[in-house]
């Protein structure tokens, strides 16, 4: 009797399992601050508690893979990448749906070593970007000013610009601008150019999954969205606590960094989820994880095509699921 | 405690030894504190100069490694160019590399993309040393997982086309530890780079060395990268994590701020901070030709330790000093002051009278000498006071007793025979006075006259005698007024060679006619105090105008004027001396001429002549209220 009992929960606990299959989520780098709400919904049990089964896969160092290609290998099923990013690759084929936008604000950047009052000043230099990438919203502002950039890709870091391999660089105000402080004690604001500043504020992170995944696994994503939303709203109540929870995973994966960079980084990231455009319309509500508004998507569709990063018009509808909590 | 202090207070030497030991451990703290300054800049200068010797042999044995690795690596790169249409050879070479240079651990030629084509994108032939086994290993590394080409040992020489040294890093693709890489850029005959040659070395190589500059047991060395990495520090989880930068950002420290910036900017220097455990530390730093710096780090309190031990042996002679400075101090001062206390007895018999209570010896010639020699003479002066004293007392004595015989002698020689509407009073200031009074009653008329000689005591007591034994005699004669007072002056000028003189106011009444005949020989005006006019009414009272003539005793047969005034009947008449108007009270106010005289307005309704004398005295002791008396006080009061 016992033995037949034994036989049920098994194949009960199996069937459990099946029901709750694992996700895999990647995101757009190596561990860090910037992904803070996602290791603190696994951490906090936020997924958990919603029922599903989330897995991590960051990006593998020196891999010249992108979350898309991961995508694509089925490598993982959601991903996590910006608006343009998103917007070009549907374009090339890969049907992405926006299932949640996090960062409202763009933090790109381009730090010089020279004084740069004018973007204008870089036609002709050599800029370090990414080699995997993120760069859409500089290439649409060098390209609209008819800016001849030398692109220098690279790994990660900021080593080529402090040895002065490159007139400048592209990087993140929560990470690359933070990296560039702890390196050489300084930046001069003067050095700097943050494209929110010049009229290319473009929403940047959000979570992408295929039509075809969003349309098999639409509970599964309604649930993981509700659980990174969770886990954001953790990290902006308990910030010491994500800080930690921060550190623990880019430790596991030997990623060099320290609290202090990590600190500001994941304050940088929580600053840029902000809503500020709607923050000035209503000024008592600042408002997060607002979706992308269809002017701002359609701006931004628009620009692409005019300067060919794009050939079609992409549909706000095709692209764009609300899910509401 | 308290009693500690007492003794302390009573004692002479107790004080004088704190004083000298307050002075003294004063001074010699003040020159410990100079000197423990001055030492322990110097012993830093010194410490500092060692340690910056120490680092500089770290630095150079770190340079060894460096240009070893360098000369290497550049000596074979040029083979490359050589054998660059042999791909197959890289592998060789780089083994060749590792193989002639202990601290390579690895190598690689990493060909820019498609360089073979028979390749493709990637082509890095890598060797390393197998930790294990010791052997070397290869294989092809590049691939879509290791892009090499985006690696910053690539791409650094690659921009720069120079050669240096890679940032240190994990890798991942190639020997799976922290290693930093020297690449080298290969140029072609067109000067283009088509491969990147690299030698790999092992941090932990690096880092021991640097952990073994230690100079002091707490001290420790870092080593930090170009981007202000540390490569090398005593806290692990720090290496490659953290930059001196984020270090002092974190900590807000604007010292280690500071320092990073020297650092950083490839200085040379030492600069004094406070590490994070809040000690005070010396850094001492160092930059190595590849861009990295060295930093040694000695806690202060290591570096100054001698300073310490031997500041603390300097406070323990101190005290051991000071102990024995008190101890003698004590002695010494004990023993020169133990004449005081014996001088201090004497001086106690002294006072209780014993004045040849015997004095300390002293054999000394100094201040305690001088002082037994005053004692001595004290002695002998108060002996002699004493005994001129005795004989002053006796003499004294004798005179006051003599004086005491004068004044009842005096005070017995004025009439005490008063009637009902005579009276009179005489208080002299000193024993024996000089103020006179006399009265007769003949032929039912009065005679009654008051004087004051000038002075006071014996010669004028003497003088007065005189002139009073005079009046009785010439006062019964039956003579006017006037030839009374020109017959005493007579008597008393001759042979007046004192030039003593006497002022009086004499005056006969007749009850008959109510003629009062008078003569004033320089006294004071009498008060005469009429009855009033009709019942009810108020007394008049007034000061008789006389002629003052001139007093008695300095011309003969001076000539005198005698008058007369009618006055009413019931009339009180009141002689004074100047003690009576010219008593002062403590603020020195005289008793004077006007209140006298209010006196008088009031003194009418006193019944009896007597009653009257009595208050008027009265009330001129109360003026006075308690003020010694400077002159004699004689009253006369007559009712008519």
């Amino acid at each position: 009797m016992k033995r037949t009992l034994l036989i049920i929960l098994c194949i009960l606990q199996i069937c459990i399992c099946r029901a709750q299959s694992t996700i895999t989520f990647t995101p757009t780098w190596t561990p860090q601050a910037q992904f803070a709400g996602y290791y603190a919904a696994i951490e906090k049990g936020f997924f958990k508690s919603e029922g599903v089964n989330v897995r991590i896969k960051h990006l593998k160092v020196g891999s010249k893979k992108t979350p898309c290609d991961m995508l694509i290998d089925g490598e993982c099923d959601i991903v996590c990448i910006s608006l343009l990013s998103a917007i070009q690759m549907r374009d090339k084929g890969l049907k992405l749906v926006n299932v949640l936008q996090t960062s409202q604000n763009t933090g790109l950047m381009c730090v010089s070593t020279h004084r740069l009052s004018d973007i204008k000043h870089l036609n002709g230099k050599t800029v370090g970007t990414w080699k995997t990438g993120y760069r859409e919203i500089a290439e649409f502002a060098f390209k609209e000013n008819n800016i001849d950039i030398d692109w220098i890709p690279f790994l990660q870091g900021v080593n080529l610009f402090v040895a002065k391999a490159v007139d400048a660089t592209l990087g993140y105000s929560y990470n690359e601008y933070i990296q560039l402080v702890m390196a050489k004690g300084n930046i001069p604001k003067s050095n700097c150019i943050y494209f929110s500043d010049i009229g290319y504020n473009f929403p940047e992170e959000g979570i992408y999954v295929t039509e075809d995944y969003y349309k098999k696994h639409y509970n599964e994503i309604v649930k993981f969205v509700r659980a990174c939303k969770k886990g954001w709203n953790y990290c902006r109540s308990n910030p010491d606590d994500a800080l930690k929870i921060v550190m623990k995973y880019t430790r596991m994966n030997n990623i060099a960094t320290n609290p202090y960079h990590q600190r500001l980084m994941l304050k940088e990231v929580l600053r840029l989820q902000q809503d500020y455009s709607s923050a000035a319309a209503h000024k008592d509500d600042i408002s997060t994880f607002a979706p992308v508004s269809k002017m701002t998507f359609g701006k931004a569709v628009k620009q692409m095509q005019k300067i060919g990063l794009i050939n079609d018009e992409i549909k706000y509808d095709d692209m764009i699921r609300i899910i509401k909590d | 405690m308290n009693n500690i202090f007492k003794s302390i207070r009573k004692s002479f030497s107790a004080r004088l030894t704190i004083f000298i030991l307050t002075v003294t451990a004063l001074l010699f703290i003040a020159a410990i504190c100079i000197m423990a300054f001055s030492s322990r800049k110097l012993i830093q200068q010194e410490a500092s100069r060692g340690a910056e010797n120490i680092l500089k042999a770290t630095v150079s044995n770190i340079e060894e490694t460096i240009t070893s690795v360098e000369s290497s690596t550049l000596s074979t790169a040029w083979m490359v160019n050589e054998n660059k249409d042999n791909p197959g050879y890289m592998y060789t070479m780089t083994k060749q590399l590792i193989a002639s240079n202990p601290y390579i651990i690895g190598s690689t030629v990493a060909f820019r993309p498609n360089f073979y084509e028979q390749y493709g994108e990637y082509y890095a032939p890598y060797s390393y040393k197998d930790e294990e086994t010791g052997k070397i290993i290869s294989f092809q590394m590049g691939n879509e997982d290791y892009d090499y080409h985006t690696m910053e040992w690539y791409q650094l020489p690659y921009l720069l086309k120079r050669s240096g040294w890679s940032e240190p890093y994990y890798d991942e693709g190639g020997g799976e530890q922290i290693m930093t890489t020297f690449s080298v850029p290969l140029q072609d005959e067109n000067g283009e780079i088509f491969a990147v040659m690299t030698a790999d070395i092992s941090l932990k190589n690096l880092t021991e060395q640097v952990a073994q500059t230690k100079p002091y047991p707490n001290a420790y060395t870092i080593l930090v990268s170009n981007n202000a990495s540390y490569i090398s520090h005593p806290i692990g989880e720090r290496i490659l994590n953290e930059t001196i930068f984020s270090n002092a950002l974190e900590l807000g420290d604007t010292t280690l701020m500071s320092l990073a910036y020297k650092i950083v900017g490839k200085e040379t220097g030492d600069i004094e901070f406070l590490d994070e455990t809040g000690e005070k530390s010396l850094a001492i730093f160092h930059p190595i030709s590849n861009g990295w710096s060295v930093v040694l780090v000695c806690p202060l309190k290591d570096v100054l330790e001698k300073t310490l031990e031997m500041n603390l042996i300097l406070v323990l002679v101190l005290l051991f000093g000071l102990i024995l400075l008190a101890l003698l101090c004590w002695l010494t001062i004990r023993r020169l002051t133990r004449p005081l206390s014996e001088f201090c007895d004497s001086a106690n018999n002294i006072a209780q009278g014993n004045f040849n209570s015997s004095l300390p010896r002293i054999k000394s010639h100094d201040e305690m000498r001088k002082l037994h020699d005053s004692f001595a003479h004290m002695q002998r002066s108060l002996t002699s006071y004493i005994n001129e004293l005795k004989t002053t007392t006796s003499a004294k004595e004798r005179i006051d007793s003599e004086l005491n015989i004068a004044r009842n002698i005096q005070l017995n020689m004025v009439s005490t025979d008063f009637r009902e509407n005579l009276y009179a009073t005489l208080h002299p200031a000193k024993e024996v006075g000089g103020d006179l009074y006399d009265f007769n009653f003949t032929d039912g008329k009065i005679k009654f006259a008051i004087g004051d000689v000038s002075g006071k005591g014996v010669p004028a007591a003497l003088f007065m005698a005189i002139t009073r034994s005079s009046f009785m005699f010439v006062g019964g004669l039956g003579l006017t007024v006037q030839q009374i007072i020109e017959r005493i002056n007579n008597t008393i000028s001759r042979g007046n060679k004192q030039m003593l003189f006497v002022t009086m106011f004499a005056a006969m009444y007749n009850p008959k006619d109510h003629i009062l005949s008078y003569c004033n020989a320089g006294h004071n005006p009498i008060v005469i105090i009429e009855p009033p006019k009709e019942e009810g009414g108020e007394a008049h009272a007034f000061y008789l105008k006389a002629k003052p003539n001139l007093v008695l005793g300095l011309m003969e047969d001076f000539k005198y004027e005698g008058e007369e005034i009618e006055i009413a009947p019931g009339s009180r008449i009141i002689l004074y001396t100047d003690g009576v108007t010219e008593a002062e009270n403590a603020t020195k106010e005289q008793y004077g001429e006007e209140r006298l005289l209010e006196f008088a307005r009031k003194a009418f309704n006193i019944p009896t002549a007597k009653e009257c004398t009595e208050a008027l005295l009265a009330d001129v002791q109360a003026f006075a209220n308690g003020n010694p008396q400077n002159d004699d006080i004689t009253i006369l009061t007559v009712d008519v």
